[in-house]
C-alpha cells in the first residue's frame, strides 16, 4: 500500500486519515502488538462504527488517535488530523487539540467524573481553557450543553455533585464534557456498557443526533454489532489490531464478505436480547497478542480457511465502491440485492 | 449526628481519665517527692514530712487523685507546689509559644510536603521522585535533637542569620519574633515533611490513575491544573488525618525543641514538671492535651465533609 496522496485529495482531504498506525505494547509476556497496521478514513460530518471482540484492539487504536499511549509502548505510522499528523506533536501541541479538535468518551470508567468536583466545573474548565470564555459565559454554554443532551433543569444539576447525578444523568453529562469545546471528532468508546438497556439506547440514539446536529464526525466503538447498525454511515470491524472489514455500514451489514464479519453478524443477537451479554460470539477465542499467526489472524477460527490462509497476511483490499475486506477467500457477494428488502435499521435497535 | 459525638465525647473522657491515673500512678512510682524539690537536698526529713502532709501526699494515692479529680472537674487545675502559680495560668501563659511553633511547622510542613509530593508523583520513578524520596528518608530518620544542632551550628553560629535561642514575644516586635521562630519551626518541620510527603505521594499516585484524571486530562487542561484541581484534594484524607494527629501532638508541646532553643513553651513546662515530681503540673498538662486531641479530632472529621461532598451526604442521612 503506498502512501502517496493525488494533489487533488489535499482539498477534499478526510477529516482523519490514519495510515499503518501500529501501537505495540511492551509486557512482561511480550510485545502486545495491540493495533497492528490499521489505515481508515473519516470523513467530516461522518459516524463511523469500530467494532470487533474484546480484545481486538479498538480502545487501544481509539487512545492512539488521541496521542494517549499506555505507558511502555511504542506507536508508529500516521494520524492525519486536518492536515497534521496527530503522532508527531509535542504534549503542548497534544494539548491543544485534545477537547477542541478532538474529544473522547472513554470506555466505561468506573468513575469519568471527579467525584469531589462540581458538574459546573468539569463542564466548564475546558472551555474556559481551550476556547478562552469567561466564567458566565462559560456557564450559559454549559446550561445550553447539558439541555442539548437531555438534562433536565441544567442550571441546578450545574451544582450538583456526580454522585447526585443517576447513571444515565451522569452520561449524558460526560458527554456534553466531550461536546464543550465544539470538538470535529469525537470519539465514544463503548459509550454504554454501564448502563441498562433502555438507558443504552437513549445514549446510543443522543450521540447520532448530536453528531448530525452538529455535523460533527464521530467515531462509535464497541464490540456489539447492533449499537453500530443503524448509527454510523460507515463501519470498520477490527480483528486482533487489524481491520478485516470496512465499508458503509448499509453495505457491511447487508453483505458482508469477511469471513469474520459474517460469522460475527451471525452471532449477534437479534433485537431487544434482553440482557446485554457481551457473547462469546464465534467458537475459540482471539490469537495471543505477542504470539500473532502468520497469514491471516482469524485462520484458526475460520470454517473457511484455506491453504493460501495460512501463509498470504490478507491485506483490505476493493470489493465494492466503498467497500474493502481483508480476506483470503471471501465470501461471495449476494446475487439478489437484500439491501432493499432490509428497512432502515439491519439489526432492528 | 449527635450520637456519635456524645459518644465520642464519653470515649475521649475515658481517655483523660485513664492518662491522668496513669500519670499518676506513674509520678509515685518514682523515687523522691515534691517535697524534696522544693525544700531542695538540706532538708530535714521533718520538714519533708511537714511539706508532703500539707500537700496531702501522706494520703493514699487514689485519695490524691480523687481530690485533684474533683477540683480539675470544677476547672481548678490547682497550684503548683514547686511555684505557687495557678497550673491554668501557667498553661494559658506557655500556650502560645506553643501554638505559633505548632501553627508554623505545620503549616510550613503542608506546604513543603504538598509540593515535594506533587512533584514525585508526576513521575513515580523518576529521577527527581528518587532523590526527593532520599530527602525525605533523610528527614524522616532524622530525630530533632540531631536536627537542631545542626540547624544551630550553621544558620544561628556560622550565618549568623538567626539567634541561637531564646523567645522574643511576638508583642515585642513581630520581626524579631519571627526571626527567633525559624529554627525551631524548620526542625520540627523536618520529620512532619517526609512523613507528609510519603503519604500525599502514595495517594495521588493513586489518584492520578483514576479515570476522572485521564478524562480531565483529554479536556486539553494542563498537568498542573489537574493535578491541583482535580487530583489533590481526593488525595489528601490520610494527609488531613496525619496533619491533624500531628497538630494535636505539636499543641501538646514539642519538648525536645523547646528544650534545645530554650523556648518557653508547654513542652518546657511538662519537662520541667516532671522533674520536679510537681504531680499536679502535669496533670494540668496532660488534662490540656487530652482535651485539644479531641478537638483536633473533631475539626479532622468536619474536614472530610469538606473535602468530599459524599461524606456531608452520608453525615445528613
Ligand atoms: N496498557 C496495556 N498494557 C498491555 N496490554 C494492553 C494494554 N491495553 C490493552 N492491552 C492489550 O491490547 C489488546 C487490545 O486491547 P483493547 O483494550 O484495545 O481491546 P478492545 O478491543 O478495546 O476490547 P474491549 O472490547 O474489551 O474494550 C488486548 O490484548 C489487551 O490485553
Ligand atoms: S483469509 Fe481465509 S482464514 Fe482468513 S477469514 Fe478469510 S477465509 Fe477465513
Ligand atoms: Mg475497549
Amino acid at each position: 500500500m503506498s502512501d502517496e496522496r493525488p494533489p487533488e485529495a489535499v482539498s477534499t482531504q478526510p477529516l482523519l486519515r490514519v495510515r499503518h498506525l501500529r501501537t505495540h505494547i511492551g509486557t512482561p509476556r511480550g510485545t502486545v502488538r495491540a493495533v497492528d497496521g490499521v489505515s481508515l478514513e473519516v470523513e467530516r460530518d461522518q459516524a463511523l462504527g469500530v467494532v470487533g471482540e474484546s480484545g481486538s484492539g479498538k480502545s487501544v487504536m481509539a487512545r492512539a488517535l488521541m496521542g494517549l499511549l499506555p505507558p511502555r509502548s511504542a506507536s508508529s505510522g500516521e494520524v492525519f488530523f486536518q492536515g497534521r499528523d496527530l503522532l508527531s506533536l509535542s504534549r503542548k501541541e497534544q494539548s491543544e487539540v485534545w477537547g477542541k479538535q478532538i474529544a473522547m468518551v472513554f470506555q466505561d470508567p468506573g468513575r469519568p467524573l471527579n467525584p469531589v468536583v462540581r458538574v459546573e466545573r468539569q463542564l466548564t474548565e475546558g472551555m474556559r481553557r481551550q476556547l478562552g470564555v469567561g466564567r458566565s459565559e462559560a456557564r450559559g454554554r454549559a446550561v445550553g450543553l447539558l439541555r442539548e443532551v437531555g438534562v433536565p433543569d441544567p442550571e441546578r444539576r450545574l451544582r450538583n455533585y456526580p454522585h447526585e447525578l443517576s447513571g444515565g444523568m451522569r452520561q449524558r453529562v460526560v458527554i456534553a464534557i466531550a461536546l464543550a469545546c465544539e470538538p470535529d471528532l469525537l470519539i465514544a468508546d463503548e459509550p454504554t456498557t454501564a448502563l441498562d438497556v433502555t438507558v443504552q439506547r437513549q445514549i446510543l440514539d443522543l450521540l447520532r443526533r448530536v453528531q448530525r446536529e452538529r455535523s460533527m464526525s464521530l467515531i462509535l466503538i464497541s464490540h456489539d454489532l447492533a449499537v453500530v447498525a443503524g448509527r454510523t454511515d460507515r463501519v470498520a470491524v477490527m480483528y486482533a489490531g487489524r481491520l478485516a472489514e470496512t465499508g458503509s455500514t448499509r453495505e457491511v451489514f447487508d453483505a458482508p464478505r469477511h469471513r469474520y464479519t459474517r460469522a460475527l453478524l451471525a452471532a449477534t443477537p437479534a433485537l431487544d436480547h434482553k440482557r446485554h451479554t457481551p457473547l462469546r460470539l464465534i467458537p475459540g477465542s482471539l490469537p495471543d497478542p505477542t504470539e500473532l499467526p502468520e497469514g491471516c489472524r482469524f485462520a484458526a477460527r475460520c470454517a473457511h480457511a484455506a491453504e493460501e490462509c495460512l501463509d498470504l497476511d490478507p491485506y483490505l483490499a476493493p470489493v465494492g465502491a466503498d467497500h474493502h475486506v481483508a480476506c483470503a477467500n471471501p465470501a461471495a457477494a449476494p446475487t439478489a440485492p437484500t439491501t432493499l428488502a432490509s428497512g432502515g435499521d439491519p439489526l432492528g435497535r | 449526628m449527635v450520637l456519635p459525638v456524645v459518644r465520642r465525647v464519653g470515649r475521649s473522657l475515658l481517655v483523660v481519665l485513664l492518662v491522668t491515673m496513669g500519670v499518676t500512678l506513674l509520678l509515685s512510682l518514682a523515687p523522691g517527692s515534691v517535697a524534696e524539690v522544693v525544700l531542695g537536698p538540706d532538708a530535714t526529713p521533718e520538714t519533708v514530712g511537714a511539706m508532703e502532709t500539707q500537700l496531702g501526699l501522706d494520703q493514699p494515692l487514689w485519695g490524691q487523685y480523687w481530690d485533684w479529680l474533683t477540683a480539675a472537674a470544677q476547672g481548678d487545675l490547682g497550684n503548683s507546689p514547686v511555684t505557687g502559680q495557678s497550673v491554668s495560668t501557667a498553661i494559658v501563659e506557655r500556650l502560645p509559644v506553643t501554638l505559633q511553633l505548632a501553627a508554623m511547622a505545620l503549616v510550613l510542613a503542608l506546604a513543603v510536603a504538598v509540593l515535594l509530593a506533587v512533584a514525585s508523583a508526576v513521575r513515580p520513578g523518576s529521577p527527581v521522585d528518587r532523590l526527593i524520596n532520599a530527602v525525605s528518608s533523610v528527614f524522616l530518620s532524622v530525630p530533632a535533637f540531631i536536627a537542631g544542632p545542626v540547624l544551630i551550628y550553621f544558620f544561628a553560629l556560622q550565618l549568623g542569620w538567626f539567634p541561637v535561642t531564646g523567645w522574643s514575644p511576638a508583642s515585642e516586635g513581630i520581626g524579631a519574633n519571627l526571626r527567633g521562630a525559624v529554627l525551631p519551626t524548620v526542625a520540627i518541620a523536618l520529620t512532619e515533611i517526609a512523613a507528609f510527603h510519603r503519604l500525599l505521594r502514595t495517594d495521588l499516585i493513586g489518584t492520578l490513575g483514576e479515570d476522572f484524571v485521564g478524562a480531565a486530562r483529554a479536556k486539553g487542561v494542563s498537568g498542573t491544573y489537574v493535578m491541583f484541581r482535580h487530583a489533590l484534594r481526593p488525595s489528601s484524607f490520610s494527609l488531613i488525618t496525619l496533619a491533624g494527629i500531628n497538630l494535636g501532638r505539636l499543641i501538646g508541646g514539642t519538648v525536645i525543641v523547646e528544650t534545645l532553643f530554650t523556648l518557653p513553651g508547654l513542652g518546657q513546662l511538662l519537662a520541667s514538671a516532671i522533674t520536679s515530681r510537681d504531680v499536679v503540673t502535669v496533670q494540668g498538662i496532660v488534662v490540656f492535651i487530652a482535651v485539644v486531641y479531641v478537638m483536633v479530632n473533631m475539626l479532622v472529621d468536619l474536614s472530610y465533609g469538606l473535602i468530599d461532598p459524599r461524606v456531608r451526604k452520608a453525615a445528613k442521612a
